[in-house]
């Protein structure tokens, strides 16, 4: 083929850009579409998330406050998160 | 390669709608009409950009095809499409869905490297959404730039945002894994250069493109739904 | 002594099954709510897929429903109740503002349908451009010669405004706007040779005898040209409009300038057909058409005895099909006029 038709559209094609075939794709992309989308807080999720509040608490008093404002509504999903982490089989397989 | 029906995933759609909790459904209802082509601001400036056949390749489970295709990466979210359809699909919300899907399948990374400094000069350091730099040349001749517009008004040529809302937009940032979004931005690389034409060399040289820094490797992508006009390098 | 029948609306369903009844020897109440007879072919200019004129037909028809003397036209008038049951119904009837009482032996209901007002369709401008009409406004042109202005100018026709649409209209076919759109490019050809005929279509239902041959002569010798897609919009460009649709077969947008567009507009069941449902004590369906006894088995029986359905208050229907089911309405009833 002439030099200049080279590219890449017509080199290759989607089909074998990937490795698995359509349905294990797709079941790839879903489950991370789950874990994207998941309602559940298990600690592990719960965990990622201290850091940013604590550099948010650690810039003084007045961000200390108001963090603890919140603190009402974030109790209840902590206690499921580390009840969850503590009382329950596979440690793994819930992303602790 | 011809493509092979048999290689549709027959279940993805039906499967993703629970998991999408209610905010992508009604695609199985396209009749094909292609009144959302039709009206597409991005499809009249790039006619292969097609969501009516998007649709189609979801419904059916091709996949494989939406997802490495360059034409995903040209809606601008405008919802035209949804304004018009004859049976309520919200399309730009599948763009949205089936682009993280893209990323996380490798595809469409150095579209969004290109929003890297927006997001954190503008967004995390001063707390706004709307780049001073981005703006539209033809508003500007128009009307005239907008920071000297607030100035005759008496306002800061910028919006001022308080250092309390900016801890607080951080903070959000880091609880929606945003922050950590933004690292895998970073280590961008661009995977297929080795497909590298002269003509897309000169043009890798005129725009900035990721640089080689982390782990994660992005797909050349493919104009899945047909070639622009005037060829590839046009686009 | 045998009963009278009462049959329902002066369309074309109902002249047929008023004219079958008189024929059998039935005295028939005609029951019209318009000051004359024809309903909704009174604004048609030909009929498809034979292009003969519609009027001179329908003026045949009408004929033979005044001149008979079994037949008492009641016009202006509407039913404003019916109690008793199968061969013996009560019914009163407003005629022009004084009731009149009647005893009936069966009832045929043929109120027939409605063309759709598209002024939801705020993307096609319907009533807001002047160079915008629907169908029933074309066949009008076309009557009193107005199309003759559209020399050398291009004519969109927009197929589907109003259905298969759930959200701005009815999630049904009309069945027959596929052909009739056909049929109005072709009398544009045929009246105005000059100009430029182009249709916007998803699909072509060709449901009938020799409907598909119809619009295949349209494309093959009168180059009317097919575009795949339905319209997105039309919009005001300098005097003329910008039609911008999908040409879907090929896969881009395509634009169009036109001088007058089209819409093929739905057809909808009559605005009060369930007000005439309750008072009948008949079925519908969601939209307002009435329901048959059974879809293929009994399709001119209402879910009530001695009430029997003819023409497009059923389901959207050509001419063809109406003057069927008027005449197969009038035999079945025939049981209950004794």
């Amino acid at each position: 083929m002439d030099e200049k038709y080279k590219d890449g559209y017509v080199e290759k094609n989607y089909m074998e850009a990937f490795d698995g075939s359509g349905e294990e794709i797709g079941e790839e992309v879903l489950n991370y579409f789950e874990e994207l989308f998941s309602l559940e807080m298990p600690l592990g999720r719960m965990m990622k998330m201290m850091p940013g509040m604590f550099k948010y608490a650690k810039r003084g008093k007045k961000y200390r406050k108001n963090l603890m404002n919140f603190a009402p509504e974030m109790m209840p999903m902590m206690k499921d998160a580390i009840k969850d982490a503590v009382g329950l089989g596979n440690k793994e397989e819930r992303g602790v | 390669m011809l493509e092979k029906a048999n290689d549709w995933s027959d279940t993805f759609y039906d499967k993703w709608k629970p998991i999408a909790m209610g905010f992508v459904n009604g695609a199985e209802k396209c009749l094909q009409c292609g009144k959302c082509t039709g009206q597409c601001p991005a499809a009249a400036v790039n006619p292969s950009y097609n969501p009516r056949k998007i649709i189609y390749d979801l419904v059916n489970g091709n996949i494989k095809r939406v997802l490495s295709s360059v034409e995903l990466w040209q809606c601008f979210f405008c919802s035209g499409c949804f304004a018009t359809c004859p049976v309520d699909i919200n399309f730009p919300f599948f763009v949205f869905m089936l682009r993280l899907g893209a990323m996380s399948q490798g595809f469409g990374w150095e579209d969004v490297k290109q929003l890297e400094k927006y997001a954190e000069k503008d967004y995390l350091q001063d707390g706004i959404t709307v780049s001073p730099e981005e703006r539209n040349p033809y508003v500007i001749e128009e009307r005239g730039d907008i920071a000297d517009i607030r100035q005759k008004a008496g306002m800061p040529r910028q919006r001022e945002v308080s250092d309390e809302a900016i801890a607080e937009i951080n903070m959000i940032s880091d609880l929606s894994g945003m922050t950590n979004f933004m690292k895998k931005i970073g280590g961008v690389e661009l995977y297929d250069c080795s497909k590298c034409t002269p003509k897309i060399e000169e043009k890798c040289k005129s725009k900035e493109l990721p640089k080689k820094v982390g782990n994660v490797k992005t797909h050349y992508r493919f104009y899945n739904y047909g070639v622009p006009i005037g060829g590839a390098d046009n686009a | 002594m045998s009963k009278k029948a009462l049959v329902i609306g002066g369309g074309i369903a109902g002249i047929n099954a008023a004219v079958e009844l008189a024929n059998n020897d039935k005295l028939v109440i005609l029951v019209e709510k318009n000051g004359e007879l024809g309903g909704n072919v009174n604004d048609m200019a030909a009929t498809f897929p034979e292009l003969d004129e519609a009027q001179p037909l329908l003026d045949e028809q009408k004929s033979k429903v005044e001149d008979n003397e079994n037949i008492d036209i009641k016009f202006n008038s509407e039913v404003i109740s019916v109690s008793g049951k199968a061969g013996d119904f009560k019914v009163e009837i407003n005629e022009d503002g004084n009731t009149v009482a009647e005893e009936v032996g069966a009832i045929i209901v043929a109120t027939g349908f409605n063309y759709m007002e598209p002024n939801d369709y705020s993307e096609y401008g319907y009533s807001r451009l002047d160079n915008v009409v629907t169908s029933q406004e074309y066949e009008r042109m076309v009557m009193n010669g107005d199309i003759k202005k559209y020399s050398n100018s291009n004519v969109v026709f927009v197929h589907c405004v109003g259905s298969r649409d759930r959200v701005k209209g009815y999630r049904y076919c009309s069945k027959i706007c596929c052909t009739y759109s056909a049929k109005h490019a072709l009398l544009l050809k045929q009246e105005v040779p000059s100009a430029n005929a182009f249709v916007f279509y998803i699909d072509i239902r060709a449901l009938g005898k020799g409907y598909e041959e119809f619009i295949r002569d349209a494309i093959e010798d009168y180059g009317v040209r097919y575009i795949r897609g339905r319209v997105s919009k039309v919009i005001n460009k300098e005097d003329t409009l910008l039609v911008k649709a999908e040409n879907s077969l090929i896969g881009n947008p395509v634009e169009l300038n036109a001088d007058l567009v089209v819409l093929a507009s739905a057809m909808e069941p009559q605005k009060d057909s369930k007000e005439l449902a309750e008072i009948l004590g008949i079925e519908t369906d969601d939209y307002g058409f009435y329901k048959e006894a059974q879809s293929n088995m009994e399709p001119v029986k209402s879910s009530k005895e001695g009430i029997f359905l003819a023409g497009s208050c059923t389901a959207p229907l050509e001419i063809r099909e109406s003057v069927a089911m008027g005449k197969a309405a009038a035999s079945e009833s025939l049981s209950f006029l004794g």
